[in-house]
Protein backbone atom coordinates (compact mmCIF):
# COMPACT_ATOMS: atom_id res chain seq x y z
CA UNK A 1 0.00 0.00 0.00
CA UNK A 2 2.81 2.50 0.73
CA UNK A 3 4.99 3.73 -2.02
CA UNK A 4 8.16 4.25 -1.25
CA UNK A 5 10.83 5.76 -3.96
CA UNK A 6 14.34 7.05 -2.75
CA UNK A 7 14.02 9.76 -5.56
CA UNK A 8 10.94 11.16 -4.78
CA UNK A 9 10.19 11.12 -0.92
CA UNK A 10 6.53 11.33 0.30
CA UNK A 11 5.70 14.62 2.02
CA UNK A 12 2.75 16.35 3.96
CA UNK A 13 1.49 19.69 2.34
CA UNK A 14 3.28 22.49 4.24
CA UNK A 15 3.89 26.30 4.21
CA UNK A 16 7.12 27.96 5.32
CA UNK A 17 6.46 30.04 8.71
CA UNK A 18 2.48 30.32 7.99
CA UNK A 19 2.57 32.13 4.99
CA UNK A 20 -0.20 33.38 3.86
CA UNK A 21 -2.07 33.87 7.36
CA UNK A 22 -0.95 37.09 8.29
CA UNK A 23 0.61 38.38 4.83
CA UNK A 24 2.04 36.89 2.08
CA UNK A 25 5.74 36.52 0.93
CA UNK A 26 6.96 35.66 -2.59
CA UNK A 27 9.10 32.72 -2.21
CA UNK A 28 11.17 33.16 -4.82
CA UNK A 29 14.43 34.59 -3.32
CA UNK A 30 16.88 34.91 -6.47
CA UNK A 31 17.03 34.12 -10.50
CA UNK A 32 20.01 33.26 -12.05
CA UNK A 33 19.98 32.82 -16.00
CA UNK A 34 23.08 31.50 -17.64
CA UNK A 35 23.16 32.09 -21.48
CA UNK A 36 25.70 32.13 -24.51
CA UNK A 37 25.81 35.24 -26.04
CA UNK A 38 26.16 33.86 -29.76
CA UNK A 39 25.03 29.90 -29.22
CA UNK A 40 21.65 28.81 -31.33
CA UNK A 41 20.47 27.21 -28.16
CA UNK A 42 20.24 30.44 -26.06
CA UNK A 43 17.92 31.93 -29.05
CA UNK A 44 15.20 31.52 -26.61
CA UNK A 45 16.41 32.50 -23.64
CA UNK A 46 17.97 35.94 -25.22
CA UNK A 47 14.69 36.51 -26.79
CA UNK A 48 13.58 36.25 -22.98
CA UNK A 49 15.88 38.88 -21.70
CA UNK A 50 15.73 41.22 -24.25
CA UNK A 51 11.72 41.86 -24.27
CA UNK A 52 10.40 40.58 -20.83
CA UNK A 53 13.28 40.82 -18.26
CA UNK A 54 13.06 44.02 -17.33
CA UNK A 55 9.37 43.75 -16.81
CA UNK A 56 9.66 40.92 -14.54
CA UNK A 57 12.24 42.68 -12.22
CA UNK A 58 10.10 45.71 -11.94
CA UNK A 59 6.94 43.65 -11.48
CA UNK A 60 8.97 41.65 -8.38
CA UNK A 61 10.74 43.80 -6.67
CA UNK A 62 11.27 40.63 -3.84
CA UNK A 63 13.05 38.89 -6.44
CA UNK A 64 17.07 39.33 -7.50
CA UNK A 65 18.01 38.69 -11.28
CA UNK A 66 21.14 37.32 -11.93
CA UNK A 67 22.44 37.33 -15.36
CA UNK A 68 25.52 34.85 -16.05
CA UNK A 69 26.40 34.94 -19.71
CA UNK A 70 28.78 32.09 -20.66
CA UNK A 71 30.85 31.52 -23.45
CA UNK A 72 29.77 28.25 -24.86
CA UNK A 73 27.36 27.01 -21.99
CA UNK A 74 24.10 25.93 -22.65
CA UNK A 75 21.34 27.90 -21.07
CA UNK A 76 20.25 27.55 -17.67
CA UNK A 77 17.92 28.86 -15.36
CA UNK A 78 18.67 28.52 -11.60
CA UNK A 79 15.65 29.03 -8.96
CA UNK A 80 16.80 29.53 -5.45
CA UNK A 81 13.70 29.92 -2.84
CA UNK A 82 13.29 31.53 0.92
CA UNK A 83 13.23 27.37 2.81
CA UNK A 84 16.68 27.03 0.27
CA UNK A 85 15.67 24.99 -2.16
CA UNK A 86 17.42 25.05 -5.67
CA UNK A 87 15.49 24.76 -8.49
CA UNK A 88 17.83 24.15 -11.44
CA UNK A 89 16.34 24.29 -15.32
CA UNK A 90 17.61 23.38 -18.43
CA UNK A 91 16.34 25.96 -21.53
CA UNK A 92 18.23 24.57 -24.41
CA UNK A 93 16.62 24.98 -27.52
CA UNK A 94 13.09 26.10 -25.96
CA UNK A 95 11.13 28.72 -27.63
CA UNK A 96 10.45 31.99 -26.13
CA UNK A 97 7.30 31.22 -25.24
CA UNK A 98 7.66 28.22 -23.03
CA UNK A 99 10.63 30.22 -21.41
CA UNK A 100 7.63 32.47 -20.23
CA UNK A 101 5.47 30.11 -19.10
CA UNK A 102 8.44 28.20 -17.04
CA UNK A 103 9.93 31.29 -15.82
CA UNK A 104 6.20 32.13 -14.07
CA UNK A 105 6.23 28.89 -12.81
CA UNK A 106 9.45 29.85 -10.79
CA UNK A 107 7.94 32.77 -9.37
CA UNK A 108 4.89 31.48 -8.10
CA UNK A 109 5.87 28.19 -6.56
CA UNK A 110 6.94 28.09 -3.35
CA UNK A 111 10.13 25.85 -3.39
CA UNK A 112 10.85 23.07 -5.32
CA UNK A 113 7.31 21.59 -5.05
CA UNK A 114 7.84 18.43 -7.74
CA UNK A 115 10.49 16.98 -5.80
CA UNK A 116 8.29 15.30 -3.42
CA UNK A 117 5.02 13.02 -3.91
CA UNK A 118 1.92 15.06 -1.54
CA UNK A 119 1.04 12.26 0.58
CA UNK A 120 -2.49 14.25 1.39
CA UNK A 121 -4.03 17.12 -0.47
CA UNK A 122 -5.19 18.73 2.97
CA UNK A 123 -3.12 19.90 6.20
CA UNK A 124 -4.80 21.09 9.51
CA UNK A 125 -3.19 21.81 13.04
CA UNK A 126 -6.75 21.12 14.49
CA UNK A 127 -8.33 17.60 12.60
CA UNK A 128 -11.28 17.96 15.33
CA UNK A 129 -13.59 20.82 16.89
CA UNK A 130 -16.54 18.97 18.19
CA UNK A 131 -14.19 16.26 19.58
CA UNK A 132 -12.93 13.34 17.64
CA UNK A 133 -15.04 10.53 17.11
CA UNK A 134 -16.02 7.95 20.47
CA UNK A 135 -18.06 4.57 20.35
CA UNK A 136 -20.57 6.59 22.95
CA UNK A 137 -20.83 9.82 20.74
CA UNK A 138 -24.22 8.80 19.10
CA UNK A 139 -25.42 6.34 21.22
CA UNK A 140 -28.52 6.73 23.54
CA UNK A 141 -28.08 7.08 27.02
CA UNK A 142 -30.64 4.95 28.13
CA UNK A 143 -28.13 1.92 26.95
CA UNK A 144 -26.13 2.91 30.16
CA UNK A 145 -28.63 1.48 32.61
CA UNK A 146 -30.26 -0.88 30.34
CA UNK A 147 -30.64 -5.00 31.23
CA UNK A 148 -29.03 -6.00 27.73
CA UNK A 149 -30.56 -8.28 25.92
CA UNK A 150 -33.73 -5.79 26.14
CA UNK A 151 -36.29 -6.04 23.13
CA UNK A 152 -36.51 -2.36 23.24
CA UNK A 153 -32.89 -1.85 22.26
CA UNK A 154 -33.02 -5.09 20.19
CA UNK A 155 -36.78 -5.38 18.51
CA UNK A 156 -36.63 -4.48 14.53
CA UNK A 157 -38.49 -1.26 15.00
CA UNK A 158 -38.20 0.11 10.46
CA UNK A 159 -41.06 -2.13 9.04
CA UNK A 160 -43.81 0.01 6.99
CA UNK A 161 -47.18 0.33 8.36
CA UNK A 162 -49.42 -2.63 8.11
CA UNK A 163 -53.11 -2.82 6.84
CA UNK A 164 -54.43 -3.77 9.61
CA UNK A 165 -52.54 -1.00 11.50
CA UNK A 166 -53.78 2.01 9.19
CA UNK A 167 -57.98 0.40 9.26
CA UNK A 168 -57.09 0.85 13.08
CA UNK A 169 -55.77 4.25 13.28
CA UNK A 170 -58.42 5.16 10.46
CA UNK A 171 -61.00 3.66 13.03
CA UNK A 172 -59.48 5.68 15.67
CA UNK A 173 -59.14 8.90 14.13
CA UNK A 174 -63.12 8.70 13.43
CA UNK A 175 -63.62 8.93 17.30
CA UNK A 176 -65.75 11.99 18.23
CA UNK A 177 -63.66 11.97 21.80
CA UNK A 178 -60.12 11.04 20.63
CA UNK A 179 -57.01 13.46 19.85
CA UNK A 180 -54.27 13.04 17.37
CA UNK A 181 -51.29 13.26 19.56
CA UNK A 182 -53.22 10.33 21.64
CA UNK A 183 -53.09 7.64 19.51
CA UNK A 184 -50.20 4.85 19.68
CA UNK A 185 -48.91 3.19 16.88
CA UNK A 186 -48.15 -0.36 17.77
CA UNK A 187 -44.98 -1.99 16.39
CA UNK B 1 1.63 10.72 24.01
CA UNK B 2 0.26 12.90 26.60
CA UNK B 3 -1.83 11.77 29.57
CA UNK B 4 -4.77 13.33 27.86
CA UNK B 5 -4.37 12.22 24.20
CA UNK B 6 -3.58 8.93 25.70
CA UNK B 7 -7.20 9.17 26.76
CA UNK B 8 -8.28 10.35 23.75
CA UNK B 9 -7.15 7.39 22.20
CA UNK B 10 -8.27 4.98 24.57
CA UNK B 11 -11.70 6.09 23.92
CA UNK B 12 -11.60 6.23 20.07
CA UNK B 13 -10.12 2.67 19.91
CA UNK B 14 -12.51 1.36 22.48
CA UNK B 15 -13.52 -2.26 21.43
CA UNK B 16 -17.43 -2.47 21.79
CA UNK B 17 -19.20 -5.63 23.01
CA UNK B 18 -22.63 -6.18 20.95
CA UNK B 19 -25.28 -8.52 21.61
CA UNK B 20 -27.45 -9.65 18.81
CA UNK B 21 -30.23 -12.33 19.19
CA UNK B 22 -31.04 -14.33 16.57
CA UNK B 23 -34.49 -15.85 17.74
CA UNK B 24 -36.38 -15.98 14.20
CA UNK B 25 -33.57 -14.59 12.25
CA UNK B 26 -32.17 -15.41 8.77
CA UNK B 27 -28.58 -16.15 9.41
CA UNK B 28 -27.54 -14.88 6.09
CA UNK B 29 -29.10 -11.58 6.32
CA UNK B 30 -28.19 -10.99 10.32
CA UNK B 31 -24.13 -12.11 9.04
CA UNK B 32 -24.47 -9.06 6.51
CA UNK B 33 -24.61 -6.84 9.38
CA UNK B 34 -22.53 -8.96 12.14
CA UNK B 35 -20.08 -8.84 10.05
CA UNK B 36 -19.94 -4.98 9.86
CA UNK B 37 -19.90 -4.85 13.46
CA UNK B 38 -16.73 -7.50 13.14
CA UNK B 39 -14.95 -6.25 10.91
CA UNK B 40 -15.39 -2.46 12.24
CA UNK B 41 -16.96 -0.90 8.91
CA UNK B 42 -19.85 0.88 11.14
CA UNK B 43 -16.76 3.11 12.54
CA UNK B 44 -15.51 6.34 11.10
CA UNK B 45 -12.36 4.97 12.14
CA UNK B 46 -12.17 1.91 9.99
CA UNK B 47 -9.20 0.94 8.39
CA UNK B 48 -7.95 -2.72 7.30
CA UNK B 49 -4.84 -2.39 8.84
CA UNK B 50 -6.28 -0.57 12.13
CA UNK B 51 -7.65 -3.47 14.19
CA UNK B 52 -10.98 -1.69 14.87
CA UNK B 53 -13.02 -4.69 14.92
CA UNK B 54 -15.85 -5.24 18.20
CA UNK B 55 -17.24 -8.03 19.43
CA UNK B 56 -20.35 -9.48 18.71
CA UNK B 57 -22.50 -11.97 21.00
CA UNK B 58 -24.83 -14.25 19.51
CA UNK B 59 -27.30 -15.76 21.73
CA UNK B 60 -30.76 -18.01 20.50
CA UNK B 61 -28.63 -19.28 17.84
CA UNK B 62 -30.89 -22.90 17.63
CA UNK B 63 -33.97 -20.84 17.34
CA UNK B 64 -32.66 -19.43 13.54
CA UNK B 65 -35.03 -19.37 10.65
CA UNK B 66 -33.70 -20.26 7.61
CA UNK B 67 -35.84 -19.72 4.30
CA UNK B 68 -38.14 -21.91 2.30
CA UNK B 69 -37.19 -25.54 1.60
CA UNK B 70 -33.52 -24.52 3.09
CA UNK B 71 -33.94 -26.64 5.91
CA UNK B 72 -34.61 -29.78 3.97
CA UNK B 73 -32.17 -29.05 1.11
CA UNK B 74 -29.26 -26.53 1.94
CA UNK B 75 -25.97 -28.89 2.40
CA UNK B 76 -22.95 -27.87 3.70
CA UNK B 77 -20.17 -29.38 2.11
CA UNK B 78 -17.17 -30.41 4.34
CA UNK B 79 -13.47 -32.44 3.29
CA UNK B 80 -11.08 -33.93 5.95
CA UNK B 81 -8.28 -33.91 3.34
CA UNK B 82 -7.70 -37.46 3.12
CA UNK B 83 -9.37 -39.13 -0.09
CA UNK B 84 -12.76 -40.25 0.15
CA UNK B 85 -12.99 -37.52 3.28
CA UNK B 86 -15.96 -35.87 1.30
CA UNK B 87 -19.16 -35.42 3.38
CA UNK B 88 -22.35 -33.12 2.10
CA UNK B 89 -24.51 -32.44 5.62
CA UNK B 90 -28.08 -31.15 5.21
CA UNK B 91 -28.66 -28.02 7.36
CA UNK B 92 -30.90 -29.59 9.52
CA UNK B 93 -28.66 -32.15 10.62
CA UNK B 94 -25.92 -29.71 10.80
CA UNK B 95 -28.09 -27.98 13.26
CA UNK B 96 -29.01 -31.18 15.31
CA UNK B 97 -25.10 -31.83 15.96
CA UNK B 98 -23.77 -28.47 16.29
CA UNK B 99 -26.61 -25.11 16.48
CA UNK B 100 -23.95 -22.81 16.68
CA UNK B 101 -22.47 -23.97 13.46
CA UNK B 102 -24.76 -22.30 10.61
CA UNK B 103 -24.36 -18.97 11.73
CA UNK B 104 -21.30 -18.84 12.07
CA UNK B 105 -20.74 -20.62 8.45
CA UNK B 106 -22.67 -17.47 7.25
CA UNK B 107 -20.31 -14.61 9.15
CA UNK B 108 -17.56 -16.65 7.48
CA UNK B 109 -19.03 -16.68 4.18
CA UNK B 110 -19.88 -13.02 4.18
CA UNK B 111 -16.79 -11.43 4.45
CA UNK B 112 -13.85 -11.55 2.02
CA UNK B 113 -11.44 -14.36 1.81
CA UNK B 114 -8.35 -12.79 2.89
CA UNK B 115 -5.70 -13.52 5.93
CA UNK B 116 -7.51 -11.24 8.36
CA UNK B 117 -11.10 -13.13 8.45
CA UNK B 118 -9.94 -16.07 11.06
CA UNK B 119 -8.74 -13.28 13.14
CA UNK B 120 -11.86 -11.80 13.01
CA UNK B 121 -13.94 -14.63 13.40
CA UNK B 122 -12.54 -14.84 16.76
CA UNK B 123 -14.29 -12.09 17.82
CA UNK B 124 -17.76 -13.64 17.43
CA UNK B 125 -19.27 -15.91 20.27
CA UNK B 126 -22.09 -17.77 19.65
CA UNK B 127 -24.63 -19.63 22.32
CA UNK B 128 -27.24 -21.54 21.62
CA UNK B 129 -30.07 -20.32 23.92
CA UNK B 130 -30.07 -17.40 26.26
CA UNK B 131 -27.49 -19.04 28.81
CA UNK B 132 -24.37 -16.61 28.31
CA UNK B 133 -21.25 -16.88 30.58
CA UNK B 134 -21.50 -13.70 33.25
CA UNK B 135 -18.11 -12.35 32.40
CA UNK B 136 -18.91 -12.25 28.81
CA UNK B 137 -22.18 -10.72 29.31
CA UNK B 138 -20.54 -8.29 31.48
CA UNK B 139 -18.95 -6.85 28.80
CA UNK B 140 -21.65 -6.30 26.54
CA UNK B 141 -23.11 -2.72 26.54
CA UNK B 142 -25.22 -2.55 23.14
CA UNK B 143 -27.99 -4.28 21.00
CA UNK B 144 -27.85 -5.06 17.58
CA UNK B 145 -31.15 -4.64 16.03
CA UNK B 146 -33.22 -7.44 14.76
CA UNK B 147 -33.46 -7.28 11.10
CA UNK B 148 -36.70 -9.57 10.60
CA UNK B 149 -39.74 -8.57 12.36
CA UNK B 150 -40.42 -11.42 15.55
CA UNK B 151 -44.30 -11.46 15.54
CA UNK B 152 -46.03 -11.92 18.62
CA UNK B 153 -47.33 -15.15 18.93
CA UNK B 154 -51.61 -14.97 19.30
CA UNK B 155 -51.72 -16.70 22.51
CA UNK B 156 -48.91 -14.04 23.78
CA UNK B 157 -51.05 -11.32 23.07
CA UNK B 158 -52.56 -10.03 26.18
CA UNK B 159 -56.35 -10.09 26.99
CA UNK B 160 -57.46 -6.65 26.88
CA UNK B 161 -55.96 -6.12 24.16
CA UNK B 162 -58.35 -8.88 22.73
CA UNK B 163 -60.82 -7.70 23.73
CA UNK B 164 -60.87 -4.23 22.71
CA UNK B 165 -60.00 -4.76 19.44
CA UNK B 166 -62.85 -3.42 16.91
CA UNK B 167 -64.54 -5.94 15.96
CA UNK B 168 -66.20 -5.80 12.29
CA UNK B 169 -68.61 -8.97 12.72
CA UNK B 170 -68.96 -11.30 15.40
CA UNK B 171 -70.60 -15.25 15.47
CA UNK B 172 -74.24 -15.28 16.61
CA UNK B 173 -74.22 -16.44 20.18
CA UNK B 174 -75.66 -20.14 18.84
CA UNK B 175 -73.41 -20.68 15.87
CA UNK B 176 -71.55 -24.02 15.52
CA UNK B 177 -67.52 -23.65 14.02
CA UNK B 178 -67.04 -26.79 12.33
CA UNK C 1 -61.20 53.94 19.35
CA UNK C 2 -61.57 54.63 15.50
CA UNK C 3 -58.34 56.91 15.61
CA UNK C 4 -56.37 54.04 16.84
CA UNK C 5 -57.88 51.70 14.37
CA UNK C 6 -57.26 53.92 11.68
CA UNK C 7 -53.71 54.67 12.94
CA UNK C 8 -52.99 50.45 13.23
CA UNK C 9 -54.31 50.29 9.82
CA UNK C 10 -52.41 53.34 8.36
CA UNK C 11 -49.30 51.17 9.83
CA UNK C 12 -50.38 47.75 8.50
CA UNK C 13 -50.55 49.38 4.96
CA UNK C 14 -47.48 50.54 4.75
CA UNK C 15 -46.08 47.41 3.09
CA UNK C 16 -49.42 46.57 1.57
CA UNK C 17 -52.12 48.77 0.97
CA UNK C 18 -54.10 49.01 -1.81
CA UNK C 19 -52.09 51.13 -4.61
CA UNK C 20 -49.24 50.89 -2.99
CA UNK C 21 -48.22 52.09 0.84
CA UNK C 22 -44.87 53.95 0.93
CA UNK C 23 -42.63 50.66 1.22
CA UNK C 24 -44.61 48.24 -0.73
CA UNK C 25 -41.97 48.33 -3.12
CA UNK C 26 -39.89 46.05 -0.62
CA UNK C 27 -42.78 43.18 -0.29
CA UNK C 28 -42.94 40.92 -2.94
CA UNK C 29 -45.42 37.86 -3.53
CA UNK C 30 -42.49 35.53 -2.90
CA UNK C 31 -42.58 35.23 0.95
CA UNK C 32 -39.72 34.16 2.50
CA UNK C 33 -39.46 31.14 4.75
CA UNK C 34 -39.16 33.76 7.55
CA UNK C 35 -42.07 34.90 8.06
CA UNK C 36 -44.02 32.01 8.56
CA UNK C 37 -44.88 31.40 12.15
CA UNK C 38 -42.38 28.76 13.59
CA UNK C 39 -43.36 26.52 16.38
CA UNK C 40 -41.81 27.17 19.56
CA UNK C 41 -38.92 24.61 20.15
CA UNK C 42 -37.66 26.18 16.49
CA UNK C 43 -37.53 29.55 18.06
CA UNK C 44 -35.39 28.36 21.01
CA UNK C 45 -33.19 26.81 19.36
CA UNK C 46 -32.62 29.50 16.98
CA UNK C 47 -32.34 32.11 19.86
CA UNK C 48 -29.88 29.77 21.55
CA UNK C 49 -27.71 29.35 18.25
CA UNK C 50 -27.50 33.06 17.89
CA UNK C 51 -26.43 34.05 21.23
CA UNK C 52 -23.83 31.64 20.70
CA UNK C 53 -22.47 33.30 17.46
CA UNK C 54 -22.62 36.17 18.84
CA UNK C 55 -20.16 35.39 22.09
CA UNK C 56 -18.20 33.26 19.01
CA UNK C 57 -16.37 31.46 21.60
CA UNK C 58 -15.13 28.68 19.67
CA UNK C 59 -13.16 27.42 16.48
CA UNK C 60 -15.35 27.67 13.47
CA UNK C 61 -14.97 24.87 10.63
CA UNK C 62 -17.05 24.63 7.07
CA UNK C 63 -17.41 22.31 4.66
CA UNK C 64 -17.10 23.85 1.25
CA UNK C 65 -17.48 22.71 -2.07
CA UNK C 66 -14.88 23.63 -4.13
CA UNK C 67 -14.02 22.61 -8.03
CA UNK C 68 -16.03 19.95 -8.03
CA UNK C 69 -14.76 18.24 -4.57
CA UNK C 70 -15.74 19.26 -0.91
CA UNK C 71 -13.06 20.05 1.74
CA UNK C 72 -13.87 20.51 5.57
CA UNK C 73 -11.75 23.11 6.45
CA UNK C 74 -11.16 25.16 9.27
CA UNK C 75 -9.15 28.95 10.17
CA UNK C 76 -5.01 28.78 9.19
CA UNK C 77 -5.24 25.14 7.45
CA UNK C 78 -3.99 24.22 3.84
CA UNK C 79 -5.53 23.44 0.51
CA UNK C 80 -4.17 21.95 -2.46
CA UNK C 81 -6.60 21.96 -5.18
CA UNK C 82 -5.48 20.53 -8.75
CA UNK C 83 -5.73 21.64 -12.40
CA UNK C 84 -5.99 25.01 -14.07
CA UNK C 85 -7.28 27.70 -11.70
CA UNK C 86 -6.87 31.42 -12.88
CA UNK C 87 -6.37 32.88 -9.48
CA UNK C 88 -2.57 34.18 -8.98
CA UNK C 89 -0.06 34.39 -6.24
CA UNK C 90 -1.39 36.54 -3.29
CA UNK C 91 -4.82 37.04 -4.32
CA UNK C 92 -7.38 36.83 -1.71
CA UNK C 93 -10.85 35.09 -2.38
CA UNK C 94 -13.59 34.17 -0.32
CA UNK C 95 -15.22 30.60 -1.27
CA UNK C 96 -19.06 31.14 -0.94
CA UNK C 97 -20.44 27.39 -1.76
CA UNK C 98 -20.73 26.44 2.18
CA UNK C 99 -23.10 23.57 2.76
CA UNK C 100 -22.32 23.05 6.32
CA UNK C 101 -21.18 25.62 9.13
CA UNK C 102 -19.92 24.29 12.43
CA UNK C 103 -18.34 25.59 16.04
CA UNK C 104 -18.20 23.20 18.90
CA UNK C 105 -21.54 23.16 20.17
CA UNK C 106 -23.97 23.76 16.85
CA UNK C 107 -24.31 23.25 13.33
CA UNK C 108 -25.72 24.92 10.67
CA UNK C 109 -26.35 22.65 7.53
CA UNK C 110 -27.69 24.03 4.09
CA UNK C 111 -29.76 22.47 2.31
CA UNK C 112 -27.74 22.18 0.22
CA UNK C 113 -25.87 25.74 0.47
CA UNK C 114 -25.69 27.42 3.48
CA UNK C 115 -27.84 31.32 3.64
CA UNK C 116 -25.54 33.20 1.13
CA UNK C 117 -24.29 35.70 3.47
CA UNK C 118 -24.35 34.01 6.63
CA UNK C 119 -20.52 32.20 6.17
CA UNK C 120 -17.87 34.15 5.02
CA UNK C 121 -14.99 32.11 4.06
CA UNK C 122 -11.44 34.22 3.16
CA UNK C 123 -8.64 32.40 1.76
CA UNK C 124 -5.36 33.37 0.20
CA UNK C 125 -3.23 31.65 -2.74
CA UNK C 126 0.19 30.79 -1.63
CA UNK C 127 1.38 28.78 -4.28
CA UNK C 128 0.92 28.06 -7.87
CA UNK C 129 3.55 25.10 -9.14
CA UNK C 130 3.50 21.59 -10.98
CA UNK C 131 3.10 18.54 -9.26
CA UNK C 132 5.76 15.74 -9.52
CA UNK C 133 5.89 13.80 -12.56
CA UNK C 134 3.44 11.18 -12.54
CA UNK C 135 3.73 8.22 -15.48
CA UNK C 136 0.75 6.32 -16.64
CA UNK C 137 2.11 3.18 -17.97
CA UNK C 138 0.11 0.58 -20.95
CA UNK C 139 0.99 -2.76 -21.70
CA UNK C 140 -0.82 -4.96 -23.40
CA UNK C 141 1.32 -8.74 -23.06
CA UNK C 142 2.79 -10.57 -25.94
CA UNK C 143 0.87 -8.12 -28.06
CA UNK C 144 4.23 -5.55 -28.64
CA UNK C 145 1.84 -2.24 -27.32
CA UNK C 146 3.92 -0.19 -24.50
CA UNK C 147 3.37 3.16 -24.34
CA UNK C 148 4.33 5.58 -21.12
CA UNK C 149 2.78 8.85 -20.69
CA UNK C 150 4.52 11.44 -18.21
CA UNK C 151 1.96 13.88 -16.95
CA UNK C 152 2.34 16.93 -14.56
CA UNK C 153 -0.27 18.61 -12.87
CA UNK C 154 -1.29 22.57 -12.15
CA UNK C 155 -1.68 22.45 -8.53
CA UNK C 156 -2.49 25.34 -6.46
CA UNK C 157 -1.94 25.95 -2.61
CA UNK C 158 -4.41 27.85 -0.59
CA UNK C 159 -4.37 29.32 3.23
CA UNK C 160 -7.38 29.74 4.88
CA UNK C 161 -7.57 32.70 6.50
CA UNK C 162 -11.03 32.59 8.48
CA UNK C 163 -14.57 31.35 8.48
CA UNK C 164 -16.68 33.71 10.09
CA UNK C 165 -20.17 33.13 10.83
CA UNK C 166 -21.40 37.02 10.41
CA UNK C 167 -25.12 36.98 10.49
CA UNK C 168 -27.64 36.00 13.12
CA UNK C 169 -29.86 32.48 11.95
CA UNK C 170 -33.12 33.35 10.54
CA UNK C 171 -32.43 37.14 9.72
CA UNK C 172 -31.99 39.22 6.79
CA UNK C 173 -28.06 39.19 6.29
CA UNK C 174 -26.47 42.50 6.49
CA UNK C 175 -24.46 41.79 3.15
CA UNK C 176 -26.65 40.93 0.56
CA UNK C 177 -25.49 39.80 -2.99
Amino acid sequence: MSAKNLFLPAAFVRAPLQNGVGRYVCQLQRITFKFCKSHGGSRGLRDFIEQNLVEFAKENPGVVVYMKPRRHRSPVIVGEYLNGDRVWMSVHNKTHDEITKWVEVMRTQQGDVSSSRLRKYQYTDHPSIQGPWTPFTFKIPELNTAQLPDPKFGANNRLPQSATEELRLMFEKQKLNVKEEELKVAE
Amino acid sequence: MSAAKRVQQWATFARTWHVFDCKWQDPYESAHVIKKYLMGLHKPIYHPMNDCGDVVVCINSKDIALRGNEWRKRAYFHHTGYPGGASWTLAWELHNKDPTMIIKKAVYRSMTGNLQRRHTMQRLFIYPEDKVPEDVMQNVTNQIRQIRLVPTRLDHIPEEEVKNFPKIMDYPEDYVLK
Amino acid sequence: MAMIRAGLQRIANIFSGPQGGILSRFATNLVPVESKPVPETTKDVIAACNKLIEQNASRNFAIVHLLGKQWRITDGDLLVVEGYWPPNIGDKLTLDKVLLAATKDFSLIGRPLVQPGLVTVTATVISKGLSHTRTHFKKKRRKQFMRINFQRAQQTILRINSIEIANKVNEAPKNVF
